[in-house]
C-alpha cells in the first residue's frame, strides 16, 4: 500500500518525461505542475472543478487538475498544453483566432484535442456535450466551434 | 490550495482498506475514504469538510469497471459517470449520469463518490433505487451485500469504516421501460431543481426523486397510489401525502416553483405512461 505523510519526492511522467517534485499530500495537481514544476499552462481559474481553465490529460482523458491531489497522478500519464507540438487543434484555434484573453485556451485546447483523439467523428452533440465542460469568459464561443471543425477536418475525422 | 495537512493511503484491497482506516481511527485520527474525490477536495479547499487522512479506494480492483453475471450486472462503486454511461449495458443509467456535472468531471466523479457524498442531489442513486439495486459494502468486519432501498433512507446507512464497493442490478430489468425529467434554473450544466426518474414494469410505475426534498428518494406508498389511482389530476391533488419530508426552498428556487415543476413533470411521466384517462 502506498502512502504519503508530509513532504516527499514524487515522480510524475508528465508528457512523456519522468518528472520529480517534492509534494504534499494536500498539494493539487494544478499547484505542482505550475509552482514545482514550472509547467504553467494549465491555468488556475476557479479552482473549484467548474471553468475548465486547468484541463490536463490523465491517461488521454481530460481532467480538472485543480480537483486532483498530485499524489494521485503517480502512475498515470500526464499531458499538459506543453506536451502538444503542432496538434491540428493547435492550429485551428491559431487560424480561426478562437481566443481573446487566451485564458481559457488551453484547458479548451486539452479538452478538445482529447475529443478528437477519442471521438474524431465527434457531431455537434457530442462536441457540445465535451467542450460544454470548459467557459470562455470572454464568450468567444462561435470561433472555438469554428476551431473544433476546422481541426476534425484536419485530421481527417469528418 | 486546501489548507490543512493530511495524510494519503492508497490500499491494493478491501482488507487493507479497512484495516489502515480502523488503525488510523485507534490512533486519534479522522480518516476519509474517497475515489474521484471532486466533492471532498472542493469541500477540503472551501473549509468545509476537515480530515486527519485520505484513504484512495481507486486501486481496489473489485471495486472497478462492471461484470455481468447470471445474477445481473455488477457496477463497481470507483465506475466513473462517464465509464457508466458508456457501459451501456443500462441505458438508463446513462441516461441519468450524463446530466451530472460536465463530461470533464465526469471522468473523475464515481458512482460510489456520487451516491455517497454530502450534496443533497446524488443523482447517479435513481435508477439504482428503481432496479432494486443490491449495494456491497465493505468493513473491518468483511463484506456484505443489502437491498440498496433497505440500506438507503435520506443517506445510505453506513458504520464507521465502512465504504461501498459496488451495486447489483437484476438483469431483468433490461428491458424496463424508463424515462426521466430533469429541470434546472439556467444553464444545462447545474444543480437540479427536480428530477424525476421513472420505470414501467410487469409491477407497474416507480418513481424516484432528486431535488425535491433534501435528499433523494423513491416512495413506495407514492408508486402505490400512482398505480392504483386511474385519475392524474387527483394524484397530482394527492401527491404531497406520499413525499418523505418538506420541499426544498433554496437561492436555487422557492419551494412554491419547486412544487409546480414537480407536478408539471409528474404529470407528464404519467401520460406518457398512457395513464392519462
Amino acid at each position: 500500500m502506498k502512502s504519503y505523510k508530509g513532504y516527499t519526492q514524487l515522480v510524475l511522467r508528465i508528457n512523456g518525461q519522468m518528472r520529480k517534485a517534492v509534494v504534499s499530500p494536500n498539494d493539487t495537481l494544478l499547484y505542482v505542475l505550475r509552482e514545482k514544476l514550472g509547467l504553467t499552462g494549465a491555468k488556475p481559474g476557479c479552482e473549484n472543478g467548474d471553468c475548465g481553465a486547468c484541463t490536463v490529460l490523465m491517461d488521454g482523458k481530460p481532467v480538472k487538475s485543480c480537483i486532483i491531489l498530485a499524489v494521485e497522478a503517480e502512475g498515470h500519464e500526464i499531458t499538459t498544453i506543453e506536451g502538444l507540438k503542432d496538434t491540428p487543434i493547435q492550429r485551428a484555434f491559431v487560424e480561426e483566432s478562437a481566443f481573446q484573453c487566451g485564458y481559457c485556451t488551453p484547458g479548451f485546447i486539452m479538452n478538445a484535442h482529447a475529443m478528437l483523439n477519442t471521438v474524431p467523428d465527434a457531431d455537434d452533440h457530442t462536441i457540445k456535450e465535451w467542450l460544454s465542460s470548459n467557459i470562455c469568459r470572454c464568450t468567444g464561443y462561435e470561433e472555438i466551434k469554428r476551431a473544433v471543425a476546422k481541426a476534425q477536418k484536419i485530421a481527417g475525422g469528418v | 490550495m486546501i489548507s490543512f495537512d493530511f495524510e494519503y493511503y492508497r490500499p491494493d484491497d478491501i482488507k487493507e482498506a479497512a484495516e489502515v482506516y480502523a488503525q488510523l481511527q485507534k490512533d486519534g485520527k479522522n480518516p476519509l475514504y474517497f475515489s474521484g474525490g471532486t466533492e471532498v477536495i472542493t469541500m477540503a479547499r472551501k473549509g468545509t469538510l476537515k480530515f486527519d487522512a485520505l484513504i484512495d479506494l481507486k486501486n481496489i480492483k473489485e471495486m472497478n469497471g462492471y461484470r455481468e453475471d447470471e445474477d445481473g450486472i455488477y457496477f463497481g462503486a470507483n465506475m466513473t459517470l462517464n465509464e457508466a454511461a458508456e457501459a451501456k449495458v443500462f441505458p438508463f443509467i446513462g441516461e441519468v449520469v450524463r446530466t451530472i456535472g460536465d463530461h470533464t468531471i465526469r471522468n473523475r466523479i464515481t458512482l460510489g463518490g456520487n451516491i455517497c457524498g454530502r450534496l443533497p442531489y446524488r443523482e447517479a442513486l435513481l435508477p439504482f433505487l428503481l432496479y432494486d439495486a443490491q449495494v456491497y459494502i465493505a468493513g473491518i468486519n468483511g463484506k456484505k451485500a443489502l437491498p440498496l432501498n433497505e440500506a438507503f433512507n435520506k443517506r445510505l446507512s453506513l458504520s464507521a469504516g465502512e465504504f461501498v464497493v459496488g451495486f447489483k442490478v437484476a438483469g431483468k430489468f433490461k428491458n424496463s421501460k424508463y424515462q426521466s425529467i430533469r429541470k434546472v434554473r439556467t444553464s444545462e450544466i447545474d444543480y437540479p431543481l427536480l428530477h424525476i426518474a421513472s420505470i414501467k414494469d410487469e409491477e407497474g410505475i416507480k418513481i424516484a426523486v432528486s431535488g425535491l426534498c433534501a435528499f433523494p428518494f423513491r416512495s413506495y406508498e407514492l408508486e402505490k397510489y400512482v398505480n392504483g389511482t386511474p385519475n392524474t389530476v387527483e394524484i397530482i391533488n394527492n401527491v404531497y401525502r406520499f413525499i418523505p419530508a418538506s420541499v426544498k426552498e433554496d437561492n436555487l428556487a422557492t419551494a412554491e416553483y419547486r412544487k409546480a415543476l414537480f407536478e408539471m413533470s409528474l404529470e407528464k411521466i404519467l401520460e406518457k405512461w398512457g395513464e392519462v384517462k
